[in-house]
């Protein structure tokens, strides 16, 4: 069995999550038994799940684990058909689609909200005080049944989490009490997990407990460690048959020169030479693979790729130039400081210069509502305002569509660990400009100068941007790119992926 | 059914506890159906219970009926069966403070377990704390041997919601503290808000009384019947004077009167309504019947109100049949000159002016004795035994008066002594004056509403004499002493006015009641839709 564990599956995932989303999918696709595993409470994960093409039996979170609900079906629960209200005390007066309240004889004692993305299913239920205080706090899962009940400080904050079974018993409590002064969880209590009761300092501490507790029930387990927030648990996880920490990400600051940089702290725990904990680490490339090993010699470090293309997405049929938006230019990524969005806007200021109707489309999710301000008014300060699409982040089937509309994807960011965005534009045959950025144009793996794209140096949107018009001036130069954009994705099969972690598990 | 309603069944009982169990036992004698239902939440409560002859079976306690508790076997819980969720604990044994300090490995302290030493270090408290040294739960045991409650608090260390559980430690009832408007001090926490989980529905109240109503629907719903009604008789009217009034269904609701319905009893047309019972008075003609002790007490409030609700009076003190079947034993056989008093020290009673009466009798007979039986009340830093002491100093009776504390034993001390005397300044009843003529002792008081001035039958099984003077007491005792027949003959006469308590007697008063209640039933139900 391999335990592939994070923190969560979000509505909006990072390149991690998506890597090790597929990770699991190549796993099970090969018969061998792999879980997504993760340690954060996440009501909706079974709506997160499905929404990443994911099935619950390949997903395992902590407190599923321990509430009991890890093989639940989906009952949709109306707010209205509640079997614990009276509703020969009570009147559900709604107040829109998002909330109704429950009264008694006029008074609100509580708020029911609505699940979000649902008509009238049961989210919330938030009593209160006659002054309006909240009291309790119920919880319902995605699944339609009781997950938990919350409970409030005087002043408002959190003071209890109970976590519930299906037949409504508290499980595990959390208790948030003050560490020098603040207010913050301080406990994690299992409360009769098989006859006993166990109280944990930290979350952590209590993920520790489970994986030791999912681990006795498997043969050969392997762990893999995909946050580095989850490292510490992980490392003290007795049992296993072996452990890694894979690193999705450049584990230094200094992604210009990565042999000389300090390593980010949270990468500290799994790069010490003298509590190696973990079997080896992994990274996506050997580029990145080298640097650490030339620094840390005594260390295990190994290559094993974060991404590939499915087969369905290799053989789909090629798009042409004429059949995507005129002279669109992608931007796929998380709206963020490192990932440098405001050069792309930029490069579509100055290749208007030579392309007047080009356009950029922006799709990711924003850090920050701020970013998205900043990126709209660099665009009205550059006059191109009007050419800047902000499009949601969106499902698989969302990214597709943008992938296939748009005639070039550009990269602006100050480094990737591995650019699964354009491995991703590969497969839809995009033209690719990006600046030289370690790990992911340090080989011709992605990009291949002049052939399925350019490289260019970070600091020029200039050149960027003329590379950009050449391509999109040129319709046979982009369609020699593209079939070359095509050719490269098959270097990303499922069997060439799967077979080389077999080969890091073997050594 | 009939309900007979508390808080609690202390160790310490008033006269309404001893009230409410001789009418208990008394309809448990008859056959009658009924429950003890208290209200307030009590670890101990079992133990009481039972103490005073009240089987688990025969009592609902509100927590208890909410909690499903009712019916739990005792076990014996010390700290070895308790689960901290910690390995390594060392438990420090405290025997001085009758408690654990259980430390982990750490020296870190993860509780406080309180015992009771007397009872094989039964646990009644745990004092939990987590990991980095916060006090956030207090755990309280019942005494049959499971956490009953649950106290949470804050991080500034106060109370801020307690957690009722069922017996396999889940929340069933939930109360909260909040900071109000309401309150003056920001920082002071009200509870603002009762959370009830019961048979898998959710339910919010404001008060207890609101609880308490919810509760009284159910029992009156569990124990429904069409042929007959349930009794409820309020024995204290702040748990459920309003409430009684809004029951969902039909019920026999009974106001019982335990003491003067007046603040002043001995101006009970004009003054200021007892405070306990101003809201229940103004409400009378709401209630199915109001009981008071007294024919006096009945006769002041039918004058006073004029209610269309039917009184009756029935007495709350009643003398056993072996008691009233007992060998009468002569004055002869008595110690001479010994008045007893069974009474709490404290201000209503005004035992200093039965003391002051026996000051000036010493002067004449120097044989005379009192002893007062019963705790001090500490109202005013003892203020009523501080009276007390100060008339013994000034009429020079360390000698001849002895305050002895509380007592049981009634029978072997009212069977030596000769008198009972009454000063008292106000009274619902008084059982005690009902046990001496009981036991034959020559009552005399003052005429004090009420209960005594009706107890006693002037010149018959004692004297009354008037309200607040001492004197006269004084001269009643010396006329009663210096004459042996008068004794034996008010003696006797005591023995034989105890008949009017007979449990025959009260029963059949009480019966008056249930007839009533009856006759009415088939009516209340047909305004209804229920026995249909």
């Amino acid at each position: 069995m391999n335990f592939f564990i994070s923190e969560n599956i979000f509505s909006f995932n990072s390149g991690t999550e998506h890597a090790q989303i597929k990770r699991t999918k190549l796993f099970n696709a090969f018969d061998d038994a792999a879980k997504y595993v993760t340690r954060n409470y996440n009501r909706l994960l079974d709506r997160d799940l499905k929404a990443v093409g994911l099935t619950p039996d390949v997903v395992l979170n902590m407190y599923d684990f321990f509430q009991g609900t890890t093989d639940v079906k989906r009952i949709e629960q109306n707010l209205r058909l509640l079997k614990m209200l009276p509703l020969d005390t009570y009147h559900i007066v709604a107040d829109g689609p998002n909330q109704s309240f429950l009264k008694h004889n006029g008074r609100r004692i509580a708020t029911i909200t609505v699940m979000p993305e649902t008509v009238g299913l049961v989210n919330e239920v938030i009593f209160e005080d006659r002054a309006g205080n909240p009291t309790i706090r119920e919880n319902w899962d995605w699944r339609g049944f009781k997950s938990s009940v919350d409970t409030f400080h005087p002043d408002g904050s959190l003071a209890t989490q109970r976590f519930l079974n299906l037949n409504g018993e508290v499980v595990l409590e959390i208790t948030h009490m003050a560490i020098n002064g603040i207010v913050q969880p301080t406990m994690w209590q299992l409360l009769n997990y098989q006859g006993h009761h166990y109280r944990f300092n930290s979350e952590n501490e209590l993920m520790t407990f489970f994986l030791n507790e999912i681990v006795k029930q498997y043969q050969e387990v392997t762990l893999i460690s995909d946050r580095r927030t989850l490292d510490e648990p992980i490392g003290k996880v007795s049992g296993a048959k072996q452990k890694f920490a894979y690193f999705h990400d450049i584990h230094t600051p200094n992604v210009v020169q990565p042999r000389v940089g300090a390593p980010y702290p949270v990468y500290e725990m799994a790069l010490s030479q003298k509590n190696q904990q973990f079997d080896a680490i992994l990274v996506p490339t050997d580029a990145q693979q080298q640097d650490i090993q030339a620094v840390y010699p005594n260390l295990n470090v190994k290559t094993a790729p974060d991404t590939f293309i499915s087969p369905t997405m290799l053989t789909q049929s090629q798009i042409s130039f004429k059949d995507r938006v005129n002279h669109r230019i992608l931007f796929l990524g998380r709206l963020s400081p490192e990932k440098n969005p405001e050069a792309a806007v930029q490069v579509l200021a100055v290749t208007r210069r030579y392309v007047n109707d080009a356009t950029l489309e922006f799709m990711g999710y924003p850090a920050n509502e701020e970013i998205v301000q900043k990126l709209r008014q660099l665009a009205r300060d550059l006059r191109v305002e009007s050419s800047v699409i902000f499009t949601p982040y969106g499902n698989y089937a969302a990214v597709s569509e943008a992938l296939s509309r748009a005639q070039v994807i550009i990269e602006t960011s100050h480094g990737e660990g591995f650019g699964m965005n354009l491995v991703e534009a590969l497969a839809f045959g995009l033209p690719i400009v990006s600046c030289r950025i370690n790990y992911t144009t340090t080989t011709h793996e992605i990009v291949e100068n002049n052939s399925n794209g350019y490289v260019v140096p970070s600091e020029s949107p200039n050149i960027m941007a003329q590379r950009v018009a050449n391509i999109l001036n040129n319709p046979s130069k982009w369609t020699n790119m593209s079939t070359a954009s095509y050719q490269k994705a098959k270097f990303f099969s499922a069997e060439k992926m799967y077979k080389a972690w077999q080969q890091v598990f073997k050594n | 059914m009939i309900f007979h309603i508390n808080a609690t069944m202390p160790e310490q009982k008033s006269g309404i506890e001893h009230a409410e169990i001789q009418r208990f036992m008394l309809f448990k004698k008859n056959h009658i159906t009924q429950k003890l239902v208290l209200r307030d939440w009590d670890p101990e409560c079992h133990r009481q219970t039972r103490a005073a002859g009240i089987d688990d079976d025969d009592l609902i306690n509100m927590f208890d009926y909410f909690q499903k508790t009712t019916i739990v076997a005792t076990q014996l819980l010390t700290v070895k069966d308790l689960d901290f969720g910690v390995t390594g604990l060392v438990f420090n044994d405290e025997p001085q403070n009758a408690r654990y300090l259980v430390v982990d490995n750490n020296q870190m302290l993860v509780a406080r377990v309180n015992y009771v030493n007397s009872e094989k270090q039964r646990v009644k408290s745990v004092e939990l704390f987590d990991g980095f040294g916060n006090l956030y739960r207090v755990d309280h045991y019942d005494v049959r041997g499971f956490k009953s409650l649950q106290q949470w608090y804050t991080p500034d260390n106060k109370i801020e919601s307690e957690t009722w559980l069922d017996v396999h430690g889940q929340p069933v009832l939930e109360s909260f503290f909040k900071t109000t408007k309401a309150v003056n001090h920001q920082s002071e926490l009200t509870r603002t808000n009762w959370h009830l989980t019961f048979n898998d529905k959710s339910y919010d109240f404001d008060t207890i009384e609101d609880l308490t109503i919810h509760f009284l629907d159910a029992i009156n719903q569990n124990f429904f019947s069409a042929s007959e009604p349930n009794i409820f008789i309020l024995d204290r009217s702040h748990l459920a004077d309003y409430g009684l009034l809004h029951l969902k269904n039909p019920a026999y609701t009974v106001l019982h009167l335990h003491n003067s319905h007046a603040g002043e009893a001995q101006e009970p047309m004009q003054s200021i309504l007892n405070n306990n019972y101003e809201f229940a008075m103004n409400a009378l003609n709401q209630y199915d019947a109001v009981v008071s002790a007294t024919p006096q007490q009945t006769r002041d409030i039918q004058l006073r109100f004029q209610p269309n609700v039917p009184l009756f009076t029935i007495p709350v003190g009643i003398v056993k049949d072996t008691l009233l079947h007992a060998k009468h034993v002569s004055v002869g056989q008595r110690q001479f000159g010994k008045i007893v008093a069974f009474a709490r020290i404290a201000w209503e009673k005004h035992l200093d002016d039965l003391v002051r009466a026996v000051g000036i009798v010493k002067q004449e007979i120097p044989e005379v004795s009192l002893d007062l039986y019963g705790y001090a009340d500490t109202t005013d830093n003892f203020r009523a035994k501080r009276a007390v002491e100060a008339v013994i100093d000034k009429y020079h009776l360390a000698d001849s008066v002895t305050m002895r504390g509380y007592t049981t034993n009634i029978d072997a001390v009212e069977n030596q002594a000769m008198i009972y005397g009454l000063t008292s300044r106000m009274e619902g009843f008084n059982l005690a004056i009902m046990e001496g003529i009981a036991h034959g002792l020559i009552a005399l008081t003052y005429d004090v509403n009420y209960g005594p001035n009706e107890i006693v039958q002037d010149n018959i099984n004692g004297r009354i004499v008037p309200y607040g003077d001492y004197r006269a007491m004084a001269d009643a005792i010396i006329t009663v002493l210096r004459d042996p027949e008068l004794a034996q003959r008010y003696s006797e006469g005591a023995y034989q006015s105890a008949e009017r308590y007979s449990e025959t007697n009260v029963m059949a008063a009480w019966q008056k009641l249930i007839d009533d209640a009856n006759q009415k039933w088939q009516h209340k139900i047909a305004a209804t839709n229920l026995g249909r």
